[in-house]
Order: C-alpha cells, then structure tokens, then sequence
C-alpha cells in the first residue's frame, strides 16, 4: 500500500471532485448523490478526510444495496411547462424518474380537484411520464400548488410543486338588454338541464388512455373573431366566459378534427346547434359547434385532420363561424394555449 | 427597358413532396401562432361596446365605417395591436391603415367610437403620429374617421401634455397641409375640445347630421366657474347644464356649417358621410399606375402558401431566402446585385404589382470556410460581414439615385465581432450603410421574417430609420431583442458565476437568475409582444405579406416626389454588366 505524503500547511491544496451527502430529511427518500467540485484550505483536511471516508462508505453502502431499494431512492425530477401560467392555460407536468423507470400508475398528480392521467412521454421514452392539468379561468392568481404522489420502500412519499398563475387579459362584453331575452323558456330551460347532464355523462366517459399520437391542430384555417375567456355581462351581471375561440369562416367550408380520438357526442344542442365531441383520452376533450352539417357517428375513431362537420350558424349563433372547445380534466382550456402546451409531445 | 423588366431571370423551385410532408409541423406551429395573433387583435376589434349596440343608436362602428368606405381587397391595417401601456380598454382608441378609396392609396385612420365614444387614450398621440408619418413618406392623402369625445380625463397626464403629446397631431396635420398632403375627415358625433381640433385640423371637412366640434363641449361649459368645491346646489346647477348641452352641443352643423362654413359638406346618413369622401378621393393627386409600372402585374409562379413550409419556426434551424422571395414577387423573377460578392445578403430587383422595388435580405446557412475572407473561422448566414456590408451600401445608393423603392427582409444575428471584425471596418461599415439609407430619400418598408437582432435591426432599414421606414412588418416567427436571450444571460452574469464559484457558494441561485431573464427575453420578443409595443406596426399572416408588398408599392409609386426616368436607371445596367 502506498502511503499519500503529508500536504504542507499552507499549501494550496489540489483535491479530485468529491462526493458529499445532503442531510437526508426525515421522513423523506435517500438523497441523490451530488457531485461537488471545491477547493479546500488545508487547514480543515482532517475533517475533510473523515467526511471523505464517511462519503466513501456511504458509496459502498449503497453499492451494496439491492437494484430496486437503490431506485426507491431517487426522487422524480418534476417539470411543468408554460413555466408562467395564465388562468385558462393548459399546463403539462413532465416527471422524470428515469434511470428508475417507474411505471406511470406508480404515481398520483392532483391539482385541485383534477386528478391527472399519465402517460409515457413520446419522445423522451420510458422513464418519463406526462399529465395534462388546466388551470380555470375562476382560478385565483397568485401561488398554487399540484402534488406528486408516489411509494418508497412501502412508504408514502410526495412533493408539492408550486406555480405562479396570473389572471389572463381577458376582454369583457357589456350588454344592457331586457331581461326575457336572455331567459330562455321553460320547455327550453327543461331541454338546456337535459342537455347538461348528458354533457356531463359524456365529459366523464373519457378514456383514460392518451388517443393521439401527433400534435393538435387548428380546425379550421380562418380567422379569430371570438377570444377566449371573454366575459360577457348582461345587465351588470356576469353570465358567462367564452369557453373557446370563435373562427369566423363561410357556411359550408369543412371542420377539421383536431387530434385523433373517438367521437363521443354527434347532435343538436340548443346553445351548440350541431355539435361534435371528440375524446382525445388522458382527460382531453375538444368540442366542434354551430355546425351545418356533423359528418362523423358517435363512437367514430377519428384522426387527426379528418372532417368532423361543415361551417354553419345553427344553435346561439349570430352568423356563420366556429366555436372551438378544449377541455381537460373537464375544465374548459384556452385551444390556443393547449396546442402550444402539448405541441413538445409531438415526435 | 423593356428588355430588362418584362422578363428577368426566374428563381425558386417547386416545393419537394418529402418538404411538404416533413415541413407539415412547422405549418401548425406558425398557423397557431399566428391565431395567437388573430385572437389578441379579435380582443382589440371587440373592445367597448359591441357592435348590435352601436348599431341600435343610428351609428356604424369605426370597423364598419372603414370596410364601407375602402375599396375591397385593399385595407392593410397597421399598430393593429399596439397599446403600450396596456390600457384597461384593452386599445388604445385609434386604428390605421393604408387602403385604396375609389382605386387611390391613402391612409385611412379612425377613432374606435365602440371605446368611451372615441376619446384619447395613452398610446393614441404615438399611434397617430405614425400614421401621419406614413402619410408624408409615402406622399399620399390622409383620410380621418373622426369621432372623439376628448381626453379620457382621469388619465389626462399620460398623454395630454409633452412633445409628443396628443396636440402634436394638430401641427402635424398642418405640416402634411403645408407639403400638399391633403387631409380628408369624416366628422361623426359629439368633438369636443380634443376632439374639436381633431375635426377642424384636417383640410377638407364631411359632416354627419348629427356631428359637432368645439374648442370646449358641453361637460367643460356645465362645470364653468366652480366655487372651489362642490355641494349640493352647485350639482343640482350642473345636472340643469348638462341636460341642455347634451340637448344641445356646442359646435353643431347649425353653427359649423350655416354660420361659420367649416363643414364643407353636410350629410344625413352615415353612410353619406363616407360616400362623400370616396367621391373626393376621385380627385386626389395621383400618377395612373401605367406611369410608373415596368410591366403588367402578375402573380409568383409558386403559392404563397409554402412559405409556411420554408420559414423554420425554430429559429436555430437554416432556410433558403431566395425560396421565400420567390413566393412575394411578380412572376418569381428577379435580377440579382452582385450575387457572388457578399453572399450573407441577397440584393436585387423584383416587381410587384408591377411596380420596381428593391430587395435586401439576410441569407442563412453555412458560407463556406474561405469566407468572411478576413477572417479565420467560417461565416454563417444571418450574421453581416464586411463584403454584405458594402454590397448594401451600393445597393441603397443606386436605388437612391434610381427612385426605387426599397423593402428590407430582416432574420438576422448581428454583424461579425471581435478584433478581426473591428480590423475588417465593420463597425464603420454599419454606419456607413446608415449613413447611405438617408441620404437616399425613398420610402422603404421592413420585414422582420424571423430575428432582428443587434446593430443589424438598426441598420438593415429597421424603424429606427424614422425618414425612411414607411411601416414594419412582423409575422408569426419574428423575434426582436438586442441579443439572444442566452447571450444576454452569459454577458450579464458571468462575472458573477466567476464570483461565486470563486467563494465556493451554490450557482444554482444565480443559474435560477440566468433562466428568468432568458424567459424574459423569450416573452418580450413575441409577435404580440412587439405589435403590442410598436417594435413592429403589425404581424401579417405568411400569405398576407405580398398584399402589404403591393400596398408599398402601389403608395409609394402614386404620387412620389422625385422621379428618375426608367431609360435613365444605372441600376439594371450595372446589374446586367
């Protein structure tokens, strides 16, 4: 064995990288391992020898540690995108647990009352794995928080991942008009509450399976006429948020599917007219109305591009366009946000 | 010259079946961004009232006043979006834009009366002195939609007052006046004070029935003469007053058109009003288009669709420019200055509408390793070197002394630095090309297609060019910022990272710092972004740029100030040798 010769005092000292140990939290998993390059004065090497040969042991302990306890030991790294959230944003929650490759249903998100589906990430592989959150357009700006929940070693672990949303510019429609006009009748109040709860019925039948493989799209190429979450107040109350974006187009021209999916709703609605519902899975739907005419059936697999329906102004419309809709864990998203948000899931 | 104009050389290629395939996502991620676009500017068109309720007062929205009043196809809006200080209104009250009025060019400009019936708002003043701009470098009459209650007065600091300030527009419509620019104005509702001298600045004056202007309206008059507070008697006296001015405005038709003659002309609907000054703008000067063109008009042999296929969103990713402008011009033909001298910058003739214009554009990709010949390491597109630089010069001063036109395309990084690059005269070179843009004197416009970057956004006909730059244009992938967010990260905080490594303190505090101004550059150097804050006068769609093109084109040539005969242009002949 060869003896290392005594570092002068004084000396400037030349140390390899070495490895140190975070405190470890109570309750909490094994750290990961840092790596840390510094410089030392030599004055404090004996206590730096024994936190090296403290380290070292460490090492070997965990060297010797079966493969699955050593992966119970790392944390996922968890990564949301848009970094700065609008209410009405759509919001992708990445988490990284790779080299360990847990199996998504080893984890739980929740944000709210959204518990979230997971799915293996497209293009990163396995190992990671994505969920779909929206932030609402009622949600109050400041810091909020989602969780992530998974199991250690039989024991519950989890970590609560704070955000920034700050309120969306959303413009607003003041409308004074006599009251009977906007109060629909009681046949059509009995129709609106029937409409609702199938609505609902369908909002839930979801797969929780992601059904799209390739990016969303836009439905149609014409113009924006109608922001998203506009609020339209009648008489100095509000009524209600513009719950997608209206593209102004001609009657006739044809609507196309935003993503792939299973068409889930195909029929006249009093406020939508013809309306089309198609399930994306993994909580996200998209919504087609005024439509003149629908052209697909209810359980229909549909791609991405393919004609769901034809321009029209039938239901609450004053003119030809479309009323686009995105949904995710049953909170109406702003499209536009939603295609941005998912656009890095595309392989 | 009609050897060297009706047929140039023809450029570009049909799009490869494997592009159109692979490009398809880049399609979508341009298309999308540029709803983004469609939504924020549907946010600007819905501000205020909605139309169904200005309908049901007799009155037309300023939007509807403009589609009845322009020729169809034509209107080419402009600051769209713009609105610096982010008004609650959501506008800043104004909106603009060049259009034909009976087959002639003028800028059309009107007060959203959908907004606090059309008042001043912060951000306004800018905008109209950039539409008044537009009109003295283009030539061509300006044309106002007025309909202003005045300053919004709980807001009055932030625009009333300093030199570019509100009343600025007032000197400069005198200014237009005194250089010939005639100035129409449509006159609708209620003109007080502000709105006065909005309504009796312009030159000739169309009245609505129901219009008024005068140097104080009803509210002003109702509050004269207060006794430094108010109580219960003085309100009671001001709610008699207003009741009666409001019956009764001051300024009315009776008095500005029977008395005093400043409404030169007094209509009964609306839609009168407009008529009438489509009647007028018959009479505008304006050369016939046959005067200036070099060729019959003609469409570009390939869709402008596919330049959604061409322009990378990702800004990393290389593209062919010369592909892209053979989408924009006449018959995709060009005659390209100097094409094997300085090739980081495309420079050439083209026709649009058949009309001459100039063309200076950056050029991407790799330039091969013997070039910039001054220097060691090999040029990459995008960024300016030495030879760009001087083809530029030459290219801006033969189209000075040729009358043509210029439109700069910017997607560019900067000029070459460090000691090599000084050594090369760069710096002297970027302000040479300055220097040589404004002693030309002939309108130009911008394209900001991707990246406009560092001293190169200045110098490459970027806004700052106040005499020149008619308007800018933004699209879907345009970024401007001094330097790439990242650069800007390093610059600024590698001291620091130095620094604290050196103490041995954590970096991830600092590398935290480094990526929020990273964002930040990211968020302030959208399209939105920029058309919000005037960095651009407005993002057009990829098919909507060769409409802007032929809207240049077509004001610049129709009643330019100076004119160099076609038999006696160098610029063809140098070209062709």
């Amino acid at each position: 064995m060869r003896r290392r010769a005594p570092v002068k005092a004084g000396a400037p000292a030349r140390l390899r990288p070495i490895a140190m140990r975070p405190p470890t939290p109570r309750n909490g998993p094994l750290p990961a391992i840092v790596l840390r390059s510094a410089a030392i004065p030599a004055g404090r090497l004996p206590l730096l020898r024994a936190a090296l040969l403290a380290s070292l042991l460490t090492l070997a302990l965990a060297a010797a540690l079966p493969e699955r306890l050593r992966a119970e030991a790392a944390p996922p790294r968890i990564t949301l995108f848009p970094a700065s959230v609008e209410t009405g944003d759509a919001l992708v929650v990445e988490i990284d647990g790779r080299p360990l490759q847990r199996a998504a249903q080893e984890y739980t998100v929740s944000f709210a009352e959204q518990r979230l589906a997971l799915f293996a990430h497209p293009v990163k592989g396995r190992g990671v794995h994505v969920g779909l959150a929206a932030v609402p357009l009622s949600a109050p700006p400041g810091t909020a928080s989602l969780t992530v929940a998974w199991v250690d070693g039989g024991r519950p672990q989890s970590r609560r991942i704070p955000f920034h949303i700050t309120a969306g510019a959303y413009g607003e429609e003041r409308l004074r008009v006599d009251p009977r006009h906007v109060q629909p009748s009681p046949p059509d109040l009995e129709r609106i509450r029937r409409e609702q709860e199938k609505l609902k019925r369908v909002y839930a039948s979801g797969s929780p399976s992601r059904l799209w493989s390739e990016g969303f799209q836009l439905p149609v190429p014409g113009e924006v006429s109608g922001p998203f979450g506009t609020r339209r107040v009648f008489n100095g109350e509000l009524r209600s948020q513009h719950s997608g974006l209206d593209f102004r187009s001609q009657t006739g021209e044809p609507v196309h599917a935003s993503g792939a999916g299973v068409v889930k709703l195909a029929e006249e609605l009093f406020y939508s007219g013809n309306a089309v519902i198609v399930d994306h899975g993994a909580g996200v739907f998209s919504s087609y109305s005024h439509l003149s005419r629908i052209q697909v059936g209810v359980g229909q697999r549909v791609e991405r591009g393919q004609r769901v329906g034809l321009i029209g102004a039938t239901g609450r419309a004053t003119g030809p366009h479309l009323h686009w809709g995105v949904k995710v864990n049953s909170v109406n998203v702003n499209p536009l946000s939603f295609i941005r948000a998912t656009a890095a899931l595309s392989p | 010259m009609k050897p060297y104009f009706e047929k140039m050389s023809p450029f570009g290629s049909t799009l490869p079946a494997g592009k159109i395939k692979s490009g398809e996502p880049n399609v979508q991620r341009i298309k999308t961004a540029e709803a983004d676009v469609d939504e924020a500017v549907a946010k600007v068109k819905n501000a205020g009232l909605p139309e169904k309720v200005i309908n049901q007062r007799g009155q037309l929205t300023v939007w509807q006043r403009i589609a009845y009043l322009v020729d169809p196809g034509t209107w080419s809006p402009l600051n769209t979006l713009y609105n610096p200080n982010d008004n609650v209104e959501g506008t800043n009250n104004v909106c603009h834009g060049l259009a034909k009025i009976s087959g002639k060019w003028a800028v059309v400009i009107g007060f959203d009366n959908k907004v606090i019936a059309g008042a001043w708002l912060p951000g306004q003043a800018e905008e109209v002195f950039r539409a008044t701009n537009l009109s003295k470098r283009l030539n061509i009459p300006l044309v106002w939609l007025v309909n202003c209650s005045g300053v919004k007065l709980p807001e009055q600091e932030k625009f009333y007052g300093d030199r570019r300030g509100s009343g600025t527009t007032f000197f400069r419509h005198a200014e237009l006046e005194q250089a010939g620019i005639p100035i129409l104005a449509g006159i609708y509702g209620t003109n007080p004070a502000g709105g006065g001298y909005q309504g009796i600045s312009p030159t000739i004056l169309f009245a609505h029935k129901d219009a008024n202007i005068a140097v104080g309206g009803g509210g002003i008059l109702s509050g004269m003469s207060p006794k430094g507070f108010f109580d219960l008697e003085g309100a009671e006296q001001l709610i008699a007053a207003a009741k009666q001015f409001k019956a009764e405005p001051p300024g009315s038709v009776k008095i500005h058109h029977d008395a005093t003659g400043f409404f030169r002309y007094v209509f009964d609907t609306e839609q009168g009003v407009l008529d009438g000054i489509k009647d007028y703008m018959k009479d505008m000067p304006a050369y016939h288009s046959k005067f200036f063109r070099v060729a019959p008009p003609a469409e570009p042999r390939f869709p402008a669709e596919d330049i959604y296929y061409l322009v990378p969103f990702n800004q990393k990713q290389m593209y062919n420019f010369d592909e892209v402008l053979a989408r924009l011009v006449d018959g995709s033909e060009h005659m390209e200055y100097r094409p094997g001298y300085g090739p980081e910058v495309y420079t050439g003739l083209v026709k649009v509408d058949g009309f001459l214009l100039g063309v200076i554009a950056n050029r991407q990709g790799f330039l091969g390793e013997d070039y910039p010949e001054y220097a060691p390491y090999p040029g990459i597109g995008g960024k300016l070197y030495r030879q760009g630089l001087i083809k530029m010069n030459e290219f801006v001063v033969h189209c000075g002394r040729d009358r043509v036109p210029v439109v700069w395309f910017q997607d560019t990084s900067g000029i070459d630095v460090g000691d090599i690059a000084e050594k090369a005269e760069l710096l002297g070179l970027g302000q040479s090309l300055i220097y040589s843009i404004q002693q030309t004197d002939v309108p130009m416009m911008l394209v900001v297609l991707r990246k406009g970057t560092a001293a190169a956004h200045y110098i490459m006909g970027g806004p700052t060019a106040n005499r020149h730059n008619a308007f800018t244009l933004g699209t879907a992938t345009t970024e401007i910022y001094v330097m790439h967010g990242e650069t800007a990260a390093a610059a600024s905080y590698s001291r620091r990272l130095v620094k604290e490594k050196e103490s041995g303190k954590p970096l991830e505090p600092v590398i935290e710092e480094m990526n929020r101004l990273v964002k930040s550059y990211n968020d302030n150097s959208r399209p939105v972004y920029c058309a919000q804050h005037g960095l651009v006068d407005e993002v057009a769609r990829m098919t909507a740029i060769r409409d802007y093109l032929k809207a240049f084109a077509g004001a610049a040539y129709q009643n330019p100030r100076s004119i160099c005969p076609q038999h006696q242009m160098m610029l063809p002949r140098i070209i062709k040798g």
